[in-house]
């Protein structure tokens, strides 16, 4: 069976790549309508951009009278409204401007009154959202789309490649994964999930046809602090990282929903983290902080080869 | 058929046709998807019992078109 | 186990189902949001080609009552009637990622006597049974395929059907097309008929050598989508019967002699079927209701009300219990035997065209084995129907029931399996 053509690029400040399997023609156009797709989310969200909708949105904070925005960023507020309900407040768009007290960098915790300065700030149901029009009541206030935009990427280059015709290949944005189609022989992906304490080994094997899979780990990024672990992922109703498990793995028909589960996922208490995905139903993998693998995936258990890609963090 | 009977075809067509008042979202298909909610969850059964009382009766049987004939007696 | 521990479980148990719950209804919420993002939903199809290929066998047994003593004319050969035993088989598999084929073969052999004439016997009509046992076999051929388009399907047919003295092929075809967000789908099709009859023993009989007929038929239908819970359809099919509809091997005593059975050689037949399925969530079952109501040119008019409930069990089984409700009027020129021969020359003492009820009853079981020994799940199932006739059940009254009315039942068991 003939390899797939592979395009290598860097976005979203994550190493990417396709690999596509179809005539060489409609493997290229394919290529290009999904990189120009996954460019222009990442223009469109991104908050180093000035010329972002996000840089937009954040200049209209405070100012009373709202931002307009379009039928897709209505969605995925619409999306981002929902998750933000039903996880209890765990997964929230405005969460981002407790980066002004972590510096990941530093190896320094917040100083005193920092996160409670920026707490008024946080809260998702702080926001007027009357579709098609937002409010960002406080200026100051952000809306951080990179928690999701990503995933969303992921399904939308996927849904590119179908529409040019493509119907077998692999979207790989920094770790979160969207499978257009299985390998021509009807074999599916065969996907590697990185041992968080132990990036060079592959956790498990998961085998992917169709639908998704996202990951997230606190070892990549997070710090040291007097011996004590701080994770990178911030818990938005306390401005403090969660103390949850090492690494999960969520596989899910879209990559959006999949990175929405690892994310909610994170930010519970190890053992009820368990409980939150069996309850979910999905096929999922959760590393706890003692070491300890459970997951309906972890049945795929390998032991030794390399992943394959490494998840995103 | 008698006017009471076309009253209550029409009835059943309007209510059937509920275009855009009654309906689910494409997420809200779990159940109507699950096999014992098809038409016909078993094809071979169907097929047999229609041929059994098509036989045995004077009807036709309906729901289809197609399909031939036996020289059932 | 002490109450304390009883409660503690009984609690974890509750607290598992509030998860579950609460878990389901986040992936919901996520799931459904996300398809509202655009490019997300789409490529899902209205209904979509076979994922895996499956196969199945059926074996069914059907054995009629035998005619009662009271009915049987006086010098009546035999009271017995028919026996069937019937091998169906079907294999069907995904063809290209729009399409999907299937392969039909059912095989039958029949044995047994089959209503003959009726006979007036002091002014009430006595059956008289086909002397000699048939044994016959037919074999059916059946291929059909399906095309799937965005929100559309189209599917053809076409298959063979012979026996003894029969042979019949047929071509179909249908289409269904969906809207309004896939809840409300139109359909229809048309399919057509040819056979050739070719009586046994036709000479020795004073039968006719050869015959044909032909049907044109049509239907249409819609169906729509309730809720999440529920879905009706209704269609109307349309038949029309061209050419030799009558029995070669039945007689009618007109006047006190024989006359062979004589039908018009044309029928239009008009079906309407309206059908519910309805899911139960609490209860985990399902209920089927289906009401059919016909008429045709030869004034035979019947109403048919079925019911099933599909009961599943523990995740691996389903029990199904079955009802049927069925009347009929008769045809315009049955009657049990004549004075006197009629104008237009029509006559037929078959019980098939007379008036009656009939009320059937039966049960399924199903169990299921899922991925075993790979990626393969299996099926087997067995049930029973028993079905029976009489004049009584009819529901405008009957003055006189024909002799031979039918009973039977039905034994069935299947293997299916998906690979």
């Amino acid at each position: 069976m003939r390899p797939p053509e592979r395009f290598r690029f860097r976005a979203m400040g994550s190493p990417c790549e396709l690999r596509l399997y179809g005539p060489p023609g409609r493997v290229a156009r394919a290529a290009e309508s999904a990189l120009r797709e996954v460019r222009r989310l990442e223009a469109k969200y991104s908050r180093f951009r000035d010329d972002s909708l996000t840089a937009a949105i954040h200049a209209s904070a405070g100012t009373g009278s709202g931002i307009e925005v379009d039928p897709e960023t209505a969605s995925l507020l619409d999306y981002a409204a929902a998750a933000w309900r039903e996880s209890g407040g765990r997964f929230d768009i405005t969460s981002g401007v407790l980066r002004r007290a972590w510096d990941w960098k530093s190896g320094r915790l917040p100083a005193a009154g920092q996160i409670a300065a920026l707490l008024p700030l946080i809260g998702f149901d702080k926001l007027r959202w009357e579709r098609p029009r937002l409010w960002l009541p406080r200026a100051g206030m952000e809306l951080d789309f990179g928690g999701f935009v990503k995933e969303y990427a992921a399904d939308r280059a996927a849904g590119c490649c179908r529409e040019a015709g493509v119907a077998r290949g692999l979207v790989d944005l920094g770790g979160d994964l969207a499978a257009i189609g299985p390998h021509p022989d009807g074999s599916a992906w065969r996907v590697g999930v990185r041992d968080p304490r132990r990036p060079e080994r592959a956790l498990a094997q998961v085998e992917l046809r169709s639908g998704a899979i996202a990951s997230s780990g606190d070892y990549e990024r997070g710090m040291w602090v007097d011996g004590v672990r701080y994770s990178h992922i911030l818990d938005p109703r306390t401005g403090w990282p969660a103390r949850g498990p090492a690494a999960v793995s969520v596989v899910a028909p879209h990559c959006l929903v999949a990175g929405t589960a690892t994310t909610v996922a994170m930010l519970h208490p190890p053992a009820a983290a368990r409980r939150f995905l069996r309850g979910l139903g999905l096929p999922h993998l959760c590393v706890l902080p003692d070491g300890s693998v459970t997951g309906s995936l972890s049945a795929h258990r390998d032991s030794g080869s390399p992943p394959a890609r490494s998840p995103a963090a | 058929m008698s006017a009471a009977q076309l009253r209550l075809f029409a009835a059943i067509l309007a209510a059937a046709a509920g275009l855009g008042c009654a309906g689910v979202k494409p997420w809200e298909r779990d159940l109507l998807a699950r096999p014992d909610m098809a038409w016909e969850p078993d094809g071979r059964e169907a097929t047999a019992r229609s041929h059994v009382f098509f036989s045995k009766e004077a009807s036709l049987e309906g729901g289809g078109a197609g399909g031939g004939g036996c020289g059932c007696n | 186990m002490s109450r304390q521990t009883r409660r503690s479980r009984e609690e974890r148990a509750r607290a598992r189902r509030r998860r579950l719950r609460r878990g389901r209804s986040l992936l919901q919420a996520l799931v459904g949001s996300a398809l509202a993002l655009p490019g997300m939903g789409g490529g899902a199809r209205a209904d979509s080609p076979l994922e895996r290929p499956s196969s199945d066998y059926s074996f069914r047994f059907y054995a009629e009552e035998p005619l009662p003593q009271g009915k049987a004319a006086a010098g009546n050969p035999t009271r017995e009637r028919y026996e069937i035993l019937m091998h169906q088989f079907h294999l069907e598999s995904p063809a290209t990622e729009r399409s999907d084929v299937a392969l039909d073969i059912v095989h039958e052999t029949m044995t047994g006597a089959s209503p003959w004439f009726v006979r007036n016997q002091g002014g009430t009509p006595a059956q008289v049974m086909s002397g000699a046992t048939i044994q016959e076999e037919r074999t059916d051929a059946l291929v059909s395929g399906n095309y799937y388009f965005d929100r559309a399907k189209l599917g053809a047919s076409a298959g063979i059907s012979t026996e003894n003295d029969y042979f019949s092929w047929n071509l179909g075809s249908s289409g269904e097309m969906s809207f309004n967000d896939k809840n409300t789908t139109l359909s229809a099709g048309v399919g057509f008929s040819d056979d050739t009859i070719e009586p046994t023993e036709a000479a020795l009989f004073g039968r006719i050598e050869k015959a044909r007929k032909n049907g044109y038929s049509v239907f249409a239908g819609l169906s729509q989508v309730i809720g999440r819970k529920s879905v009706t359809q209704t269609s109307l099919s349309y038949k029309l019967n061209d050419g030799y509809l009558s029995d070669p091997y039945k007689l009618a005593e007109v006047g006190g002699a024989n006359v062979p059975d004589n039908r018009p050689r044309e029928r239009h037949q008009l079906a309407w079927l309206t059908r519910y399925r309805r899911h139960y969530e609490s209860v985990a079952a399902s209920l089927h209701l289906d009401y059919r109501y016909y008429f045709d040119d030869w004034q035979v008019t019947s109403h048919t009300l079925e019911a099933a409930w599909y009961q599943s069990l523990f995740g691996v089984a389903r029990l199904i219990p079955s009802f049927r409700y069925y009347s009929q009027s008769q045809a315009e020129f049955y009657s049990p035997f004549y004075a006197s021969a009629p104008a237009d020359g029509f006559v037929s003492s078959d019980y098939r065209l007379s008036p009656y009820g009939a009320i059937a009853y039966g049960v399924k079981a199903e169990a299921r084995l899922e991925d075993w020994p790979r990626h393969w799940d299996w099926t087997l199932s067995a049930g029973w129907e028993r079905y029976a006739a009489d004049g009584d059940l009819a529901l405008k009254r009957v003055s006189v029931e024909s002799p031979g009315l039918v009973s039977f039942d039905l034994f069935s068991v299947q293997l299916k399996g998906s690979f």
